[in-house]
């Protein structure tokens, strides 16, 4: 039993693992009777073609009482699109940080980091491009 | 009790190998009565030591009951230790049963059994003992019992923990030797609470063997991808080095290491009779295998087959604990390849290894959850 209080938030992780065909993809939703007490499920809702692993689930309590929440209770619902025909795809292929895994991740930033030098490269800080010019850091 | 608590207190209690620790607690409950374990609640606890580790309670259970104020200790609780690095290691944390054969021994009182096996010691130790030496002769006597016993404890544990999860233990073990970087005189040396540790791998090849886990393997594994766990374990069962004892080969130590090989079959006959009531993990591992493996290898966790009358067979935990600890003694070219990943280098490597250990994990946990499920 999990209790949630009000405007509380916890990561968790959905028991079953999937394993996504090339030529669907998914949306993770909430199931309105959970909704319904002010709970909602997912905010990262999409689920890639080949994906495999167990759904993180980012629960937040919107509301202020407390919800218990049953382990291995339904509280999630999955709708599947087509997003291709069967066969299209040559071969499967793992990929992303998050693939294969089994429990709640901690988020990742460090593949971003390349396309985050750029963008300060883009637009410095303008502290930094004081200070880069020899200019006082206050 | 401190230490125990400040463990307690330290311990993120979500990050221990659940699975495992489930497994250990609902095998406790199918203990016959006799053996004094049945019921027996196993507590995990991640300690900052580089040692799997069995924390014997008897001070803890003294102290509770000598201080009015206090509860007593319930006696049915064992505590074991794993280093917290090593949570998702699935391969090391199956050292976990080790541990949990030093409670066994201690609650079944296998000591109790094996002490009127030691009854001609004093007269050994006689004929090496002198009046000129530094203790005198109850001391000496003392002191090699507990030290003999101390070993057959080691022993007993090693052969309990192989009876319960098969080749996964001789993997863990021999991993542990090659971790600790001793070199081949070294595993030859028996210390003061540890026989030598080719000797304990000797003994656990020998009970494999025994138990027909190298013909298992051979047949299940059609690729043979495993032939050089097999051909280890084959090795290993044949040693048969000149034992010493640390660097001194006095006759007081050949004595006690004369007595301690005299002991060895009643320590082989307590785990028999111990572990007695256990099923054999043979005949699943034989059948699920194949299946098991090949869901690992596309990074998924094992399917759960069909029986023959169209329900769900479910594998026991612990074959899917064996498939993935021989899988990781394996080639895994085929998952670099999947997830693009570089064998050579080291994050990748750590990626790979650490996500086959987390599938093994989340198959155990299935295997645990599913069919309680279906029993009810």
């Amino acid at each position: 039993m999990l209790v949630l209080p009000g405007k509380g938030v916890v990561l968790a992780s959905a028991f079953e693992y999937l394993k996504m065909p090339g030529h669907v993809t998914g949306q993770v939703m909430t199931r309105s009777s959970i909704g319904r007490i002010y709970v909602t499920t997912a905010t990262a809702t999409l689920v890639h073609p080949f994906y495999r692993g167990c759904l993180t689930l980012e629960i937040v309590n919107l509301g202020n009482a407390p919800v218990e929440l049953d382990i291995l209770s339904r509280i999630a619902q999955l709708q599947f699109h087509y997003c291709g025909e069967e066969g299209e795809a040559i071969r499967d292929a793992v990929s992303g940080r998050y693939a294969a895994a089994t429990e709640p991740e901690f988020p990742d930033f460090t593949s971003d980091e390349s396309e985050y030098l750029k963008l300060r490269a883009f637009r410095p800080h303008p502290r930094r491009r004081r200070e880069e010019q020899g200019g006082s850091k206050d | 009790m401190y230490r125990l608590v400040r463990q307690v207190c330290d311990a993120d209690t979500l990050a221990i190998p659940f699975p495992i620790i489930t497994y250990i607690n609902s095998a406790m409950e199918e203990f016959p009565t006799v053996s004094g374990a049945s019921g027996a609640r196993i507590l995990l606890l991640a300690t900052d030591e580089l040692n799997f580790l069995h924390h014997k309670l008897d001070a803890v259970v003294k102290v509770c009951h000598d201080c009015p104020i206090v509860p007593d200790f319930p006696s049915n609780v064992g505590v074991i230790a794993f280093p917290y690095t090593e949570r998702n290691s699935i391969c090391l944390n199956s050292l976990l049963f080790h541990e949990l054969g030093h409670f066994i021994f201690q609650k079944a009182r296998v000591e109790e059994q094996i002490l009127p096996s030691l009854h001609d010691l004093d007269a050994k130790l006689e004929t090496v003992t002198s009046r000129g030496m530094l203790f005198g002769q109850p001391v000496m006597l003392r002191m090699a019992k507990q030290t003999i016993l101390s070993w057959c404890n080691e022993l007993f544990s090693d052969l309990f923990a192989t009876t319960l999860v098969g080749p996964s233990y001789y993997i863990a073990f021999d991993r542990l030797i090659r971790l600790s970087g001793s070199d081949q005189q070294q595993q030859t040396e028996f210390f003061g609470r540890h026989p030598a540790d080719l000797f304990r791998k000797k003994l656990v090849a020998e009970w494999l063997i025994r138990d027909g886990w190298n013909a298992a393997i051979d047949k299940a594994d059609k690729e043979k991808a495993n032939a050089h766990v097999l051909s280890s374990m084959a090795e290993a069962a044949i040693l048969d080095p000149v034992w010493t004892y640390g660097l001194d080969n006095s006759a007081l130590a050949l004595v006690m290491l004369d007595s301690f090989l005299s002991v060895v079959p009643n320590v082989k006959e307590s785990v028999k009779e111990i572990s007695a009531h256990l099923s054999s993990q043979i005949d699943d591992f034989e059948k699920h295998y194949g299946a098991i493996t090949a869901s690992l290898v596309h990074l998924c966790v094992p399917k759960v087959q069909r029986g023959e009358n169209g329900g769900d067979v479910y594998p026991s935990p612990v074959v899917v604990l064996i498939c993935g600890s021989l899988l990781l003694r394996q080639d895994l070219s085929p998952i670099f390849e999947l997830t693009g990943r570089k064998p050579d280098d080291m994050q990748d490597r750590l990626w790979v290894e650490d996500r086959l250990n987390r599938l093994v994990m989340k198959g155990m946990e299935d295997c645990l959850i599913l069919k309680k499920w279906c029993v009810q």
